[in-house]
């Protein structure tokens, strides 16, 4: 075999790789393609949904169905690129503040006929509220199923501290003496374990300022950061980071946060039903002896002043892109997609984590039948509860209106919060300077950004 | 000093060494190996045990059950080797018009693209990812490709140009004093001496490619489409952190990597080393 | 035709055997052909997104709405004025510097190490470069799982061994720094290892015979053999080195991330990245992107001048 022709075959190849590559991003032709993009890469529930997807694709044949998980992450920036181009998905998940600032600049297809179809009223009213637009009289999104955040712990760990596993701590002051009892740093065993990447100190700040009686915006959007119930909040931040935190609890994850319950490093941890998974997986012993366990309410914090803590409402809304190719397609894939029979697999994919936005399926006896309630209908019933009494809210919001501010993407992806409390419980500023220079930052950049109203 | 004496330290010194940098270099590996097949329950422990009873595959059977991780992994090779031809068919074509032509320019071509070696994919990712929506690559391998021998180019072309230059001119004029013709030479001739530096510019580029995550991230949205560090990281944060998968799927990455490499290294120190040097 | 072809050093060859048939392309035009493509490549897909880059910078860009206004150097007064800049420079100097020194240490010594002869040479030198072939998400993964601080095995290591009473806790704010430089020591080391053996493999063995004869020991041969042969080579490492390192992104993003344990590594890179995809205000992250730019090339600029002095003195 001479050199040359060997030099010919791989040219050969290359340009089969080559074509190959074109091939495949080619999208298939003479098909009406309806996008989804999701933040659910669990492959329990990307296979529900290539379920629902060959069904929906059986009924209308023409329609393509192609579904895109996406680590949460990525969501936002996968969002900007496509809004950079103009090439928008037919349907995606968004953030609460998103949706909000998505439909008012006219993106999104009104999705009035999907809530129709499901039946407007068998909503659970905190969901409808969260995705009505009052001003329009129009939904531009419904949440594709609902979770609430909850403090979750060791039940042995806190009889081994001779805590009642049962007392949720009703104020900050006592969660904070429980949670030292809790530690031990000689034992490597601390209270709490909080996930350090700035969205989740995003989530904890907002939770906490919101259950201290606080606010993060005025109504005119201007932000409140040196008000004195986000001033508190840092304060506690602080005290709980220097009594009661791993000195790495910034570099913890949040599925790290559930390893430390699993493993025993850390008592309490504020996250999702999603947990129970790992649970499952890596503490099978503390589950079959029911020891883990979730409270029904957070603590307040001493400027709360009779209102009830706040906690986040986990709830990625569905939208259509009303410039995307096949708008109409992704609606109906969505009208099927939310009929009782295949909500209800989809829910079950992860079942402790995904409440359903639907009354109805709450109370179907195939839903209350699902396999893994046998031993954690306790944190569903939790969930429930929450939702109905104490309006959770979307991350970032500590009130209603504040969804309507179009910076808040903007401020969630900064780091300002994230760095606000990063400084103050490293002791590198006090909590009032370092709320200064929050508030001075995030002034400026709702200024260049053009939204400044104050 | 004993002379003896001496030696025996020295050999003693240089083993110690390389046991160490073996050790180093391997241990991780071999950690990341021992995490794939360790039961569940051994792998979340604070005592971790250096060998395991109950090796079972469960873990890299739930990789490929569960997971798209066949796919992604085809599509690196696919991205990674169709890079790396591209980028050898041009760098080639490249070095050897600049170092057997002569003609006006360049000189500054052979500069700025040594310059072009410096840029890092944060500077222009930005634009980058707009030009390839307008150019309809955004979403597809090819964009991704072109990326990659973009960047690799610079680096590629100036190896190679150091190569074809160590090669004198009078064996490819007398092969076609033989009767071959131009191009016959530069195939049967000049690129077979210069395969060392081809190896390495083809390793070069793999691992660009390979490796990259800023690039396929910001192109890539499809999941069919992504490629293994994108696939990864998705897995490494979706719903639960399956450390035994993870590692299964660090494996079997690194696997064949390894492979090759130990396969091609002895010309890669020639061939990089060489082009590093005269450059 | 002669004398068209004279331009090119393989040209009069061509004579003895001309291909009437083919009208002859003038030697310089297959210059500009075969570079053409490596030309338009490198034209279009890096220098026109830098050039787009500097025209960015002049503007306040959102990143997706259609918000674009000209302002001139205001973003450049605005970063000037940027405390959050500033730390990003110096915690970016002590990642590339860090990281630089200590790759070029274990690098050239495991160039040294492994161009002495020894039992299984080949295996550890095939073990030893592998680190830079792993992926860098791989890596970041692996080094989080091994230096975890609950059930990472390098903290039992360490306090098993006796090393240390009490490991250090590398993922917080203290030390992710120094771990983060350790472990992109590990996985980019061999780059120094490639680089520095090939040059190795080609010295004269004769040079050390010289030495020896003289009565050098080891570290004397290395200073005044082995080193004046490597110095051409580091100096191009350390500079490539140095400028991937200042510029790298994708391992400190994956590693750390924005915020939170972020704040302690947020290099230029990451905040350009963390303004330009998470406030969105790409206008400010292009600036930044242009700063970067501008302090590489002066850099390179410096330090070529520097080597051409000393190199002739």
């Amino acid at each position: 075999m001479t050199k040359h022709s060997a030099f010919a075959r791989a040219l050969r190849a290359g340009a089969a790789a080559v074509a190959l590559a074109v091939f495949a991003a080619a999208p298939a032709m003479a098909q009406k393609v309806v996008n989804v993009w999701h933040t659910e890469p669990n492959p329990r529930t990307k296979a529900v949904i290539d379920g629902i997807i060959a069904d929906f694709e059986k009924e209308n044949p023409g329609v393509k169905v192609v579904q895109e998980a996406l680590a949460w992450g990525d969501l936002d920036k996968k969002m900007q690129a496509a809004l950079a181009s103009g090439a928008f998905p037919e349907i995606a998940h968004g953030q609460a503040y998103n949706e909000r600032s998505l439909s008012a600049k006219g993106l999104l297809r009104p999705m009035n006929d999907v809530i129709a179809s499901i039946g407007e009223q068998d909503i659970f009213p905190v969901v409808r509220k969260l995705n009505y637009n009052e001003k329009e009289k129009t939904y531009y999104g419904l949440a594709h199923a609902v979770g609430v955040d909850l403090t979750i712990y060791r039940k042995d760990m806190m009889r081994e501290a001779g805590l009642d596993p049962e007392k949720a701590p009703a104020t900050w002051r006592e969660w904070i003496d429980q949670l030292k009892k809790l530690t031990d740093k000689s034992k490597g065993r601390y209270g709490l374990s909080l996930a350090g990447p700035g969205f989740f100190i995003n989530e904890d700040i907002y939770m906490w300022v919101g259950s201290n009686g606080g606010r993060l915006f005025d109504e005119k959007g201007r932000p409140t950061f040196t008000e004195k119930p986000v001033i508190e909040t840092l304060e506690f931040w602080k005290e709980l980071a220097d009594c009661c935190l791993a000195p790495d609890w910034l570099s913890r994850g949040y599925l790290d946060t559930f390893g430390d319950v699993a493993t025993g490093k850390a008592a309490m941890i504020v996250g999702w039903g999603r947990g129970t998974d790992y649970f499952e997986q890596y503490a099978p012993d503390a589950v079959a002896k029911g020891d883990i366990g979730v409270f029904k309410t957070k603590p307040v914090g001493p400027s709360a002043g009779g209102k009830p803590f706040l906690t986040q409402f986990d709830s990625e809304a569905w939208m259509i892109f009303k410039n995307s190719k096949h708008p109409e397609e992704g609606a109906a894939f969505l009208k099927f997609f939310h009929r009782a029979d295949n909500y209800l697999k989809y829910i079950q994919s992860v079942p402790v984590h995904f409440f359903p936005v639907t009354q109805s399926l709450r109370t179907d006896p195939r839903y209350l039948a699902t396999p893994a309630f046998q031993k954690w209908k306790f944190w569903v019933d939790a969930q429930h509860e929450v939702i109905e009494k104490y309006e959770p809210k979307p991350v970032m919001i500590t009130e209603w209106k504040d969804l309507d501010f179009p910076f808040i993407a903007e401020l969630a992806n900064s780091t300002i919060l994230v760095d606000m409390v990063t400084e103050v419980t490293r002791g590198q500023r006090t909590p009032v300077e370092a709320a200064r220079r929050a508030q001075q930052r995030a002034e400026q950049l709702i200024t260049q950004l053009g939204y400044r109203k104050w | 000093m004993n002379p003896i004496l001496r030696i025996f330290l020295e050999r003693a010194a240089v083993y110690l060494g390389a046991a160490l940098l073996a050790f180093v270099c391997g241990f991780p590996l071999f950690w990341m190996a021992l995490t794939s097949v360790k039961p569940d329950r051994e792998i979340i422990t604070a005592t971790p045990s250096f060998w395991t009873g109950a090796a079972h595959l469960d873990a890299y059977r739930r990789l490929f059950d569960q997971t798209k991780f066949e796919t992604y992994f085809v599509n690196s090779v696919l991205v990674a080797g169709g890079s790396t031809l591209l980028t050898i068919a041009v760098a080639v074509l490249a070095a050897y018009g600049i170092t057997r032509f002569r003609f006006r320019g360049r000189e500054s071509i052979a500069t700025v693209m040594l310059f072009t070696y410096m840029f890092a994919p944060i500077m222009i990712v930005i634009p980058f990812y707009i030009m390839m929506r307008k150019l309809g690559l955004a979403n597809s391998h090819l964009g991704l490709m072109l990326s990659y021998t973009s960047f690799s180019l610079p680096f590629s072309m100036w190896l190679l140009r150091s190569f074809f230059q160590s090669i004198p001119i009078e064996l490819e004029q007398a092969a076609m004093i033989d009767g071959a013709s131009r191009p016959q030479a530069v195939v049967r001739v000049v690129v077979p001496m210069a395969l060392p530096g081809v190896i390495a510019v083809s390793i070069f580029t793999f691992i660009v490619a390979w490796n990259d995550y800023l690039f396929a991230r910001v192109l890539i949205g499809k999941d069919d489409l992504k490629t293994l560090p994108l696939g990864i990281q998705d897995l490494y944060e979706s719903s639960v952190t399956d450390w035994g998968m993870i590692m299964a799927a660090g494996v079997v990455i690194t696997i064949p990597a390894l492979a090759f490499f130990a396969m091609v290294q002895r010309h890669l120190i020639a061939g990089w080393g060489a082009g590093g040097v005269k450059g | 035709m002669a004398t068209t072809n004279r331009s090119s050093p393989l040209g009069p060859l061509d004579l003895p055997r001309p291909e009437p048939r083919e009208r002859r392309v003038p030697e310089h035009l297959w210059g500009y052909v075969l570079v053409a493509p490596a030309v338009l490549l490198v034209l279009g897909l890096i220098l026109y997104p830098v050039g787009y880059s500097f025209w960015l910078s002049l503007h306040s860009k959102h990143a997706y709405m259609p918000i674009e206004t000209f302002i001139g150097f205001e973003n450049f007064v605005w970063i000037w004025e940027d405390e959050d800049f500033w730390r990003s420079i110096r915690l970016g100097m002590v990642y590339a510097f860090g990281s630089l020194s200590l790759q070029i240490v274990v690098g050239v010594g495991a160039a040294l190490l492994l161009n002495q002869s020894f039992v299984g040479r080949g295996f550890v030198r095939a073990l030893a470069l592998f680190p830079y072939m792993m992926p860098t998400i791989v890596v970041v993964i692996l080094m989080r799982w091994i230096f975890n601080d609950s059930y990472g095995v390098a903290k039992f290591l360490i306090e098993g061994s006796g090393l240390m009473a009490r490991a250090p806790v590398f993922f917080d704010p203290d030390h992710v720094m120094l771990t983060m430089i350790l472990a992109s020591t590990w996985t980019f080391f061999p780059f120094v290892v490639i680089g520095v053996l090939a040059r190795l493999q080609t010295i004269d063995l004769e040079l050390y015979a010289a030495a020896k004869v003289d009565g050098a020991g080891v570290l004397r041969q290395f200073w005044h053999v082995t080193l004046p042969q490597i110095r051409g080579v580091l100096f191009v490492i350390v500079l490539l080195r140095f400028m991937f390192m200042f510029t790298k992104f994708d391992l400190i993003w994956l590693f750390a991330g924005a915020g939170g344990l972020g704040y302690f590594v947020r290099t230029l890179p990451i905040y350009t990245f963390v303004k330009s995809f998470g406030e969105l205000q790409v206008g400010f992250g292009a600036a930044l992107s242009v700063i970067m730019f501008t302090m590489l090339s002066a850099f390179a600029v410096v330090y070529f001048r520097l080597f051409r002095r000393d190199e002739h003195a």
